[in-house]
């Protein structure tokens, strides 16, 4: 059998700064979201959130509700029908314990309590009002300082491990100087522009969803779950989803009430939240507060890096954030300690928001970083340039490929780290506002989750590749046709990509910075796969000029057929496929890392960010002027694509610095800022001088295609970095993120 | 609920809809006269998502009511390719990358449509103050103002 | 809900007057929509305000000043040459209110009526000296602008009573006003303090003076003695200390999320000095 391994080429399709394949769609509104689906005699939900945060609901208005024109019904505990699954099982890999009308119970504010139907939105949303809900609510804990902490028991998905090398102790009593420091981040919500909605509609027991979902498949096996049907009977639909974060990866309550009304009443029902409802059962980013112990030695280097960081969880269920793994895998310390403690508080349960553990984790790390070089009287990039882990800290492992030391130089040569004044408070602009710069590491995992794929050749030399891949913004639909169409040989428009649909081949997770690696991977073998029988085909042939190529390793180009290395012989596709008798060749690709690798290796991408910020002296105004980030990412699929990741993490490292947070009135346990005008994300006018460098990193470990990811990484390192330059401007260190003005002017 | 008559011109075509008093013209538009281009990202004029404009003023369409369309010129995101000929902003969008998700960029191009119709040359402060009612959560600002500023030099007939 | 477009504002405070349930007057809609939106206030009666003749004008009154009409949105006081030329502080901060979208819709009469203490175009018009045309069942009244509002939330106006105009004064030589506000954000947020002046010059020395401060207090406030702290001075450096310690001691803020109590009196006293320093030089001809 012919060897068809494909080489990896830059310079065909991947590696093209191609413009977004959906762009059109898009910029004509024709794209459509799962709200802007209304089939015919559809049912508008709408759920009427808790206003306590602790406690019992004891009254509905259910007659108030009922008789309001346009209600057709009302749902509360105490009809809500029931569902064949446990609300309080973990279906899947990522799931959480849900919240659909089980009991009367109230555990956060915000929850749903009751579900009202309507024949139009609008009476359906005067009917929730006229439930009118009497509570009887109990003492609420919201604050970091109202729980008691305990020790995380680790247990995969949202209970993070911990880790020790080295003899910390051994390590803290060699340091020459330390720092002992205590940062604060805040709970952070991750408001997608577009809502979490359904529209979901049963036909017997088959049930078909319009629902923006960040894994597919995943959540067919936990809606399916609910509902006692096989997973096979529900279907997916999520062609474009309005931004995920995180949030949309993880069936959601309030859609399993969607689909559970659907049910009950026989028609389709749509279900949107309101932006107000985002701050709910929707996940969140938790509050973290976070304790670093740091020392040196004479010569700068670490002898001890310790990190323990606290995070708030709900009552009934469990995501800590695992912010001290930031600290594992970055700086080569004489002995290195991360320890994840926890309390539970009265809140909605939190789940990963883009680059959970490490957007909080280096945000305190970096900051720490900061304060300890300056402690040593060491310039930041210099003190991390000391502390570079050429293997893996603690575990010594070789890294699959690390190109963080370039990072650090080009990031620094653009921005003109060089002659930065040590001390702070030295610079200011023409205009007198303070100018201070700052710099911060980014590294992110890069994980692999499972997908699978299809490809098929037609014999027109057309190819149609499948896999359920979500495109929540990111260029799904751009950068994994790429891959595939490189796999097959063929040039982009030659190839027709089938996405976001639960019938393909499960195309996995989109999360974890991990989806072009994983489903890319999978529409690599799956082309690969379709090559390899083509080869077949040819050699055996004795018509084709291939025919008798033995073991010859195969090449496809442009729609041909090459023996690797000799360019004189080659066969177009269609016609090996013409003569074998005009059949289709439909090949499969899986997308998994083999164990092996990861024993073997470290894996993370890299980065690092340069900030600038002028702040007016007399009102502490703070600006951030300049951004310069350069990111290790293994290899880039579309730079024009991964630019706008990298560049969207470090607007959102900017937003973590500077401006969201959700507030919790600890009376009632309500978020007091649960809408846009309250909780704050950068706008256009809040962002100047942003550049991205992505450094080049062959990786040959990674996976076949060398992809790390990019989805995260930019929000990781950026926050740290705005913190210095605050500190760098004014003289003035503050532990509590968002850096508020008030901070400054009062510290 | 009474429902009232409501005649309106959305995109230069004569429509009629019955609208609950309740309803907004965004909500109008979406579920009467299946024109979803427009979106709902926030309901509180905070996002920018549902822009279009009313007699040429853009507006958030969350915050006016359907019945107060009546008599009045509707402009949306559906009418901004003419005879399915993209816009130059539509085409710069694509061209620098300037959207993700998408959800968003409905209501930024007819926002960023509505400032090069009254400013054929902004600079780009004033592109990035008119649009910062226009949130985008990819957070693809950058690469926004590169597009506006090349459509705009484009419409003037100047090499970007 | 019952939606009522009158055809004049006679109209509308009868239909208010002989309302049972939760009325509300529409002009830009961008509480009233809010508000009905989010469920917290479902009105039994709309009352569109915008169909009544003259409620998109600006028009110079006989004395020389201005009457604006109820519904003539930000975006449109920002196109009016002759009254951004006479009140630049008016009118700036009309245009602080929201974002573009907004602006193509708020008035300065719902800004007013919504009786938020941080209304950003409040203190420009009581420095200003501004009044508003009432029209109620009982006929029509004015009212200065700064004894509209009355706590968070609450104005003046009565049951069935309407604001049919905003009045500005005759603006006169040597004059100028400035509106300047305090916010975290860049754009799009909500004042933390707000400091408006309003200023008229006998040579280089300030004649009369008018400083307003909004969120710095259940209402906004006309701090006299503010304005006599730079009153007969040519706002030097020691007139421009008095204003700004004037103007901290006014204030009555609370701390909340959007910021606290002390950081708001810090920040009203550099807010009023530096208002103040743009109105001096636009009475002193600069160009708003």
């Amino acid at each position: 059998m012919p060897d068809t391994v494909q080489p990896i080429r830059f310079g065909s399709n991947s590696g093209q700064p191609v413009s977004r394949r959906d762009g059109i769609a898009k910029v004509t509104g024709a794209a459509t979201f799962s709200a802007d689906n209304s089939p015919a005699n559809l049912l508008h939900a709408v759920y009427l959130p808790a206003t306590i945060a602790r406690g019992r609901v004891t009254h509905f208005d259910t007659a108030a509700a009922q008789a309001h024109p346009g209600v057709t019904h009302v749902i509360t505990p105490a009809n809500r029908p029931d569902v064949q699954g446990d609300p309080e099982a973990k279906p899947t890999l990522f799931s959480f314990r849900v919240e659909i009308l089980q009991d009367d119970s109230v555990r956060y504010a915000g929850q749903p309590i009751a579900l009202v139907l309507g024949e139009t939105l609008e009476a359906a949303t005067e009917g929730a009002r006229l439930l009118a809900p009497q509570y009887a609510a109990e003492p609420v804990a919201t604050d970091l300082d109202d729980g008691a902490p305990f020790d995380i028991e680790p247990g995969g998905f949202g209970r993070p491990q911990g880790m020790v090398h080295g003899d910390i102790d051994a390590g803290h009593a060699a340091a020459r100087q330390a720092i002992d420091v205590t940062y604060e981040t805040p709970a952070q919500y991750h408001n997608a522009m577009e809502t979490h909605a359904i529209v979901a509609e049963w036909d017997g027991d088959r049930l078909t969803l319009d629902v923006p979902s960040q894994a597919l498949n995943m959540s067919c096996a936990a809606y399916a779950y609910f509902f006692g049907i096989p997973a096979e009977n529900v279907t997916v639909r999520s062609p474009y989803l309005g931004g995920g974060f995180g949030s949309k990866a993880i069936p959601i309550g309030p859609n399993i009430l969607a689909i559970l009304a659907a049910r009950m009443t026989g028609r389709p029902v749509k279900l949107m939240l309101t932006r107000q409802q985002m701050f709910g059962p929707t996940g969140h980013r938790p509050a973290t507060r976070q304790r670093l112990r740091m020392g040196i030695d004479a010569t700068g280097a670490l002898t001890a890096l310790d990190h323990e960081s606290l995070s708030a969880s709900s009552r009934f269920d469990d995501f800590f954030e695992p912010a001290s793994n930031a600290s594992q895998g970055l700086y080569a310390a004489g002995a290195l300690r991360s320890v994840h403690k926890g309390v539970r508080l009265d809140i909605g349960t939190p789940g990963p928001m883009r680059a959970p553990g490490e957007a909080s984790g280096a945000a305190a790390l970096e900051c720490a970083m900061d304060e300890m070089a300056h402690a040593a009287g060491m310039d930041p990039l210099e003190f991390r340039l000391r502390n570079y882990a050429e293997t893996e800290p603690g575990t010594g492992k070789p890294f699959s490929s690390k190109a963080l030391r370039d990072c650090y130089l080009q990031g620094a040569e653009r921005f003109g780290w060089d002659g930065r004044p040590l001390d702070p408070g030295q610079m200011r602009d023409e205009a007198g506002l303070l100018v201070g710069w700052g710099m911060g590491t980014a590294l992110f995992p890069c994980p692999m989750f499972a997908a699978e794929a299809r490809a098929t050749l037609r014999p027109d030399g057309t190819a149609l590749v499948e896999t359920s891949a979500a495109d929540m913004g990111q260029g799904a639909w751009t950068s994994l046709a790429q891959i595939a169409a490189d796999s097959l040989g063929l040039p982009l428009d030659k190839v027709a990509f089938n996405a976001g649909h639960s019938s393909l081949p499960d195309g996995g997770v989109a999360g974890g910075s991990g989806h072009t690696a994983t489903a890319g991977t999978a529409l690599h073998e799956a082309g690969c796969d379709v090559i390899r029988q083509l080869g077949e085909i040819a050699a055996t042939d004795p018509a084709s000029p291939l025919h008798g190529a033995g073991n010859a390793r195969f090449v496809a180009r442009d729609g041909h057929l090459f023996i690797e290395g000799d360019d004189s012989r080659s066969e177009p596709f269609t016609d090996i496929l013409a003569r074998a008798g005009g059949a289709a060749l439909t090949g499969s690709g899986k997308g998994v890392r083999p164990p092996e690798v990861g024993q073997e290796f470290a894996m993370s991408s890299h980065g690092a960010v340069f900030a600038e910020v002028r702040i007016d002296p007399e009102l502490c105004q703070m600006r951030v002027t300049r951004l310069v980030g350069a990111f290790a990412a293994g290899r880039i699929i579309n730079p024009k694509l991964a630019e706008s990741q990298l560049m969207g993490g470090m607007i959102w490292g900017t937003s973590f610095a500077l401006h969201e947070k959700v507030t919790h009135d600890r009376t009632t346990g309500r978020i007091v800022n649960a809408d846009l005008a309250g909780y704050h994300v950068p706008v256009n006018a809040d962002v100047l001088g942003l550049e991205v460098i992505t450094v080049h990193e062959d990786d040959l470990h990674v996976n076949v295609l060398g992809v790390k990811g990019v989805g995260e990484i930019g929000i990781v390192g950026t926050v740290g970095a705005i913190g210095n330059a605050i500190w760098h401007a004014t003289g003035k260190r503050i532990r509590r993120f968002p850096i508020r003005i008030e901070d400054l002017l009062t510290a | 609920m009474s429902k009232i008559h409501v005649t309106t011109t959305v995109n230069g075509d004569e429509v009629e809809f019955l609208a609950d008093p309740r309803e907004t013209l965004l909500d109008c538009l979406r579920d009467k006269l299946g024109m979803t281009g427009s979106k709902e990202g926030c309901g509180t004029g905070d996002c920018g998502a549902c822009s279009v404009t009313l007699d040429g003023t853009l507006v958030c369409s969350c915050l006016v009511l359907g019945v107060e369309a009546d008599g009045k010129q509707v402009g949306t995101i559906e009418g901004v390719a003419e005879g399915g000929v993209l816009h130059p902003l539509q085409k710069k969008f694509i061209e620098h990358a300037a959207l993700q998700c998408g959800f968003c960029t409905p209501g930024i191009l007819v926002a960023a449509k509505a400032l090069l119709e009254q400013n054929p040359n902004p600079t780009e402060t004033e592109v990035r103050y008119w649009l910062a009612g226009n949130l985008c959560r990819c957070t693809g600002y950058d690469k926004i103002v590169r597009a506006v500023m090349d459509a705009a030099a484009d419409l003037r007939g100047e090499a970007a | 809900m019952r939606y009522h477009s009158p055809s004049t504002f006679e109209d509308a405070a009868r239909i208010a007057a002989a309302a049972q349930g939760v009325t509300r007057f529409l002009a830009g809609g961008t509480d009233v929509l809010v508000q009905l939106r989010s469920g917290h206030v479902l009105p039994d009666d709309l009352i569109d305000l915008k169909k009544i003749p003259g409620t998109y004008d600006i028009a110079q009154t006989e004395d020389g000043g201005w009457r604006i009409g109820i519904a003539v949105p930000g975006a449109a006081l920002g196109a009016h040459a002759g009254l951004c030329k006479d009140w630049p502080g008016v009118v700036e901060g009309m245009e602080l209110v929201g974002s573009t979208q907004v602006q193509g819709r708020a008035t300065l009469a719902g800004n007013l009526c919504n009786g938020s203490p941080a209304a950003d175009s409040v203190p420009g018009l009581v420095a200003a000296g501004a009044t508003v045309e009432i029209t109620g069942p009982e006929g029509t009244r004015s009212l200065p602008v700064a004894e509209v509002p009355v706590g968070p939330g609450k104005t003046a106006l009565t049951a069935g009573e309407v604001i049919s105009a905003i009045v500005l004064p005759p603006r006169g030589d040597k004059a100028g006003d400035a509106y300047l506000r305090f916010i975290p954000r860049t754009e799009m947020d909500i004042a933390v303090v707000g400091a408006a002046v309003s200023l008229r010059l006998d040579g280089d020395t300030i004649a009369e003076a008018r400083v307003a401060l909004g969120a710095v207090a259940p209402t906004v406030l006309l701090v006299a003695e503010a304005a006599e702290a730079i009153v007969g001075t040519t706002l030097d450096d020691s007139a421009m200390d008095a204003l700004a310690a004037a103007a901290s001691a006014a204030c009555n803020p609370i701390d909340d999320k959007r910021g606290t109590a002390a950081f708001r009196i810090e920040v009203a006293g550099v807010m009023a000095k530096r208002a103040a320093r743009i109105a001096y030089d636009r009475a002193k001809g600069a160009s708003a």
